[in-house]
């Protein structure tokens, strides 16, 4: 180390030395938590008030020290943009079903995003009408990204590497997390309002640009993204694209589509 | 604490220090450092029975990745610093002020570079570790970090002059 690095790390030590956390640290972040899960089955009306102090006096095995705020305040598009921010900030996997319409064509594809490895797979479920049947995964490892492409029609497969660019031209790939969150923190949105998706209690944010225009839907409690769509006007009509979430956990089992393997009987190609 | 919470009291009592140093670094003061972690946590409790595994890495991942949005968003805003507190065992070594002047210039780094020489420098990670924690590839690691390192480098040099000129008066 640099005499320079030495005198930082010297520094660090002297300004942390002697620390230690409150002791009722743990129990304010349990308030904390408790406090969300109470606004979040307000904001529902799940649950009404009994049933939220029920709910933490059975979780928590006490009552509440003081009574949990049970309505959830008017937000701004920006109070709410900046909560969707903070959900985003989480090392789940994305995972959207696309659907992509342009009249009466539509393609359907599957998506997944690791955010700690910036690892991603595009998957066709249904192609556009003469397009082949497509598999696409880019790993990310070391600064390299290793492309691997298979092609269900032809039943080949190939791979190929090139040094990892994420986030140098200050853009990042097309609905992923950073994506959203670049989109999020421009503040252009506006508050469209309170609404329920397919029963579940959602803010809707919209913002246009020219032309065209965009649909956001954050979970009620959570402010995590729940749909998202995005128009583009184009000369022979509108293309919308409609993305699904949902946002497992990261476990073996959630990332496994992420890990390319050659299907068996599949042919190696040189990359095209 | 609920059995929902299984582990996670021995987590801080075992590793609530180290924990708490990172997030005072991260956030530039105790107060802002508590803050900081206590969110972290809420953030973990919602997952705790979902972690498989590490959940101390987990948790740590939440900081840093909740201190590096927050310090975004706040970058929007006029940017309000949290006072670096003094050193907890005062030192009349020479070195001190240059020591405390790197800590507090550390503070005013944006966050990327704060958060890549906090995990270099103290968590002493390696740089394919550290973009591990932040999701970022390791290029990105070396270029905060080296940025990082030269601002320092600026803050350190003007210190040493104004060491001189107070030696000098």
């Amino acid at each position: 180390m640099t005499p320079l690095e030495d005198q930082l790390v010297a520094g660090m030590r002297e300004h942390t030395a002697g620390l230690t956390p409150a002791t009722d640290l743990l129990d304010r972040a349990v308030r904390g938590n408790r406090r969300r899960r109470a606004r979040f089955a307000a904001a529902t009306g799940a649950l009404g008030v009994t049933a939220v102090l029920t709910v933490v006096f059975a979780s928590t095995g006490t009552p509440p020290a003081a009574p949990a705020p049970l309505a959830r305040p008017v937000l701004t598009a920006a109070e709410v943009s900046q909560r969707a921010i903070a959900a985003l900030a989480t090392d789940d996997v994305e995972h959207a079903r696309i659907v992509v319409r342009q009249q009466d064509k539509q393609y359907t594809q599957e998506f997944w995003y690791d955010s700690v490895t910036g690892d991603m797979r595009h998957h066709d479920v249904v192609p556009l009408i003469g397009d082949r049947l497509t598999d696409t995964w880019t790993i990310r490892r070391n600064g390299t990204a290793t492309v691997a492409y298979v092609d269900h029609a032809a039943r080949t497969w190939w791979t190929h590497e090139r040094p990892d660019d994420t986030g140098k031209s200050g853009s990042h790939a097309p609905y992923t997390p950073e994506e959203l969150r670049q989109q999020l923190s421009e503040g252009t949105y506006q508050l469209v309002g309170e609404e329920q998706l397919d029963g579940q209690p959602v803010i809707h944010l919209r913002k246009s640009y020219n032309p065209g225009g965009e649909d956001l839907w954050v979970d009620a409690g959570t402010y995590r993204a729940v749909r998202r769509q995005i128009v583009k006007a184009a000369p022979i009509g509108d293309i919308v694209a409609t993305l699904d979430f949902d946002w497992p956990p990261r476990t073996p089992e959630s990332l496994r589509p992420l890990v390319f393997t050659p299907p068996d009987g599949y042919r190696e190609t040189s990359p095209q | 604490m609920t059995d929902a919470y299984a582990g996670l009291a021995d987590l801080i009592r075992d590793r609530g220090r180290d924990l708490l140093a990172a997030a005072t670094l991260l956030a530039g003061g105790r107060t802002a450092g508590e803050d900081l972690l206590q969110a972290a946590l809420e953030r973990t409790m919602r997952a705790w029975r979902r972690i498989d595994g590490d959940r101390e890495g987990y948790l740590r991942r939440t900081m840093y990745h909740l201190a590096v949005d927050g310090w975004r968003l706040r970058s929007r805003r006029p940017e309000v610093l949290a006072t670096v507190e003094p050193p907890a065992q005062p030192d009349a070594a020479e070195g001190v002020a240059l020591r405390q002047a790197l800590v507090q210039a550390l503070g005013r780094l944006p966050p990327k570079q704060r958060a890549a020489l906090v995990l270099r420098y103290w968590e002493q990670l390696s740089e394919s570790e550290a973009a591990e924690v932040l999701g970022c590839s390791v290029g990105t690691v070396k270029s905060n970090t080296s940025r990082g390192l030269a601002r320092l480098r600026e803050i350190a040099a003007a210190q040493a002059l104004g060491l001189e000129r107070g030696a000098r008066r």
